[in-house]
């Protein structure tokens, strides 16, 4: 059983000293938990070293889908194909940062890998800042979290710099418009490439311009528009190569021409398709953070249905061992790829929350957050819960 | 194909108090919070540009009489890099410099506005040093874009770039957002104040 401690609330005008109104918003209601779960030193270890584990793996892992020419199975749409094998190969195109989503590692439950949040993770802001300052309001001590996100992400940041030393450090931050939780997310990261020694503007993507012999520009308060050698877009991948391929045509000829970087890397995808599971499996077997995977359903033992790029837990169904649906999601996703994957059981409280970890990486495992739901499969109307170490 | 990750074999995720202007400034936003709980306040974008010429400008000097010089001509070049201040010595003898090489000559009291202006007024004429700094040059120099050359320099008759080099100057917006005036957390300018 999840031990937690009660908390007072974050005062709500801290929200709008930081900006940060999204999570005092009717739409964010009940949002932040008012309880932190305690994780000792040993599960923080655990969570540790499990990141820091399965991101080599999950290279070698995407290594070998490409030199086999597996990326037609991955259900990553063929458009992204050419940016993602040019990127992969050109390191100075950085992988700034990811989450992992974990099942166990509290509550005498094994660490397993549900996921890897490669190409736009969220929950930045609740992670990194907000979990941090509910140990001071409540006088803990502050030292006591897994947790120095925000460091991580300023030193890739400057890394990303240092491998693109041919470029103006001017990036532009983008999210789609009316993403006020998005946009949180972004002024996070902003300071922090602001702190690593970045100029940053943003725009919203619809304002945007793209040209594919000149580069990334967005329009200055003159109308004059301003090239950026460095963009990072909080839009899935995926809906750029669906909704707008004729953007992510005009971004290969940018990324490939090396007119800028576009970040998360279009490499990411291929961390973030759960077709990966099924390839993490193959080549690291019976590995201890890992669930088997197949692309065929498992027989004898329950399993998950996952689509390959669904999120907040769409298109997810949970599939007993005798073929019985014991819980089920829908979704907009249900015509994509289907990876199947081991059930990893949740560590519960007492009232019957479910709890899922996730282990943000930036050059290493850097930070931990949980949410909850009341279901076993958490979907977006989960709650952050963070965590003190004790 | 490198990626670049931990070393396995080193790392832990103690890293003590956090450390970064980020979360002091959040830290003192808390107890002020705590203090009082008054509401408030929409976030609003703050732009600070940057503006930079893109084209070049050759500036020239005449000695008129022993130290004292005139500018009696500048124009616009289209390259940047062809940039060049010409002096043209009492003695008949010319010298050309790249932007580089002049700006060796400008030192930090050159830039004061109020200086030059005063010791122009005042001596009917000034070094090479401040002229640099005041004139088309300047702006290859760094001097901020929005401001004129001063006229005390050239000679009557003889228009300085100041417009031209203007009109096809680049502007880098740099957005940050603020809170209302109230905390300024996004902006570093005063991130300093948070100190305690």
């Amino acid at each position: 059983m999840i031990r937690e401690k009660r908390i007072v609330d974050l005062p709500k005008s801290i929200f709008n000293e930081l900006g940060w109104e999204y999570y005092i918003s009717e739409d964010a209601k009940d949002y932040l938990a008012n309880d932190l779960v305690r994780v000792s030193e040993k599960e923080a270890d655990g969570f540790y070293r499990a990141g820091n584990a399965l991101y080599p793996m999950l290279v070698d892992v995407a290594e070998y889908i490409l030199r086999n020419d597996l990326l037609g199975t991955t259900g990553i749409p063929a458009n992204l194909h050419q940016i993602i094998r040019y990127t992969w190969e050109n390191d100075h195109h950085f992988h700034l940062f990811g989450r992992f989503d974990f099942a166990g590692g509290i509550d005498d439950l094994p660490v397993k890998l549900l996921e890897f949040n490669a190409d736009t993770p969220t929950t930045l802001p609740e992670t990194a800042v907000l979990q941090w300052l509910q140990l001071k309001a409540n006088h803990m001590n502050e030292e006591a979290q897994m947790n120095f996100v925000y460091d991580a992400l300023v030193e890739n940041f400057k890394r990303l710099k240092n491998l693109n030393r041919n470029k103006d450090p001017f990036i532009l931050f983008s999210t789609m418009s009316d993403a006020p939780e998005d946009n949180n997310n972004v002024a996070l990261l902003m300071e922090a490439a602001y702190e690593a020694g970045f100029e940053v503007s943003f725009k919203s993507i619809e304002e945007v311009i793209f040209s594919e012999s000149d580069g990334i520009f967005a329009n200055n308060e003159n109308g004059d528009p301003v090239n950026y050698p460095f963009w990072f877009k909080l839009i899935p991948w995926e809906y750029i190569a669906v909704d707008e391929p004729e953007l992510a045509e005009i971004l290969t000829k940018i990324v490939t021409a090396e007119k800028a970087v576009v970040l998360n890397p279009a490499y990411t995808m291929l961390f973030q398709s759960k077709a990966i599971l099924k390839y993490l499996w193959e080549l690291y077997p019976k590995n201890e953070y890992l669930l088997e995977s197949d692309f065929k359903k498992l027989r004898n033992k329950t399993f998950v249905e996952k689509v390959v790029l669904g999120r907040e837990g769409a298109n997810v169904r949970i599939v007993d061992e005798n073929g019985g649906v014991i819980e089920e999601e829908g979704g907009d996703y249900d015509d994509q790829l289907k990876v199947y994957q081991e059930y990893a059981p949740l560590a519960k409280d007492f009232r019957g929350n479910f709890y899922q970890a996730g282990v943000f990486f930036a050059y290493e495992a850097c930070g931990l957050g949980f949410r909850r739901n009341n279901h076993k499969i958490l979907n977006n109307s989960a709650q952050f819960v963070g965590h003190y170490i004790d | 194909m490198k990626k670049k990750y931990l070393d396995l074999s080193s790392g832990s995720w103690k890293r003590g108090l956090p450390k970064s202007l980020f979360y002091i400034t959040a830290s003192a936003m808390l107890a002020s919070s705590l203090a009082c709980s008054s509401d408030s306040g929409e976030v609003q974008y703050e732009d600070v540009k940057v503006t930079e010429p893109t084209k070049g400008v050759i500036t020239t000097v005449k000695e008129v009489e022993p130290g004292k010089y005139s500018i009696i001509d500048e124009k616009v070049v289209e390259d940047k890099a062809q940039s060049k201040f010409i002096i043209q010595r009492l003695n008949g003898e010319e010298e050309v410099m790249g932007v580089a090489q002049a700006s060796l000559l400008v030192d930090e009291k050159d830039k004061d506005s109020t200086t030059v202006h005063n010791n122009h007024v005042r001596h009917g004429g000034s070094g090479l040093g401040s002229i640099l700094w005041w004139s088309g040059m300047g702006y290859m120099m760094g001097r901020n874009m929005s401001s004129n050359s001063y006229n005390g320099f050239y000679r009557p008759g003889v228009a300085g770039v100041s417009s031209d080099l203007r009109s096809s100057s680049v502007t880098r917006t740099v957005s940050r957002p603020v809170s209302g005036g109230r905390s300024g957390f996004f902006r570093s300018s005063s991130r300093g104040s948070f100190s305690s």
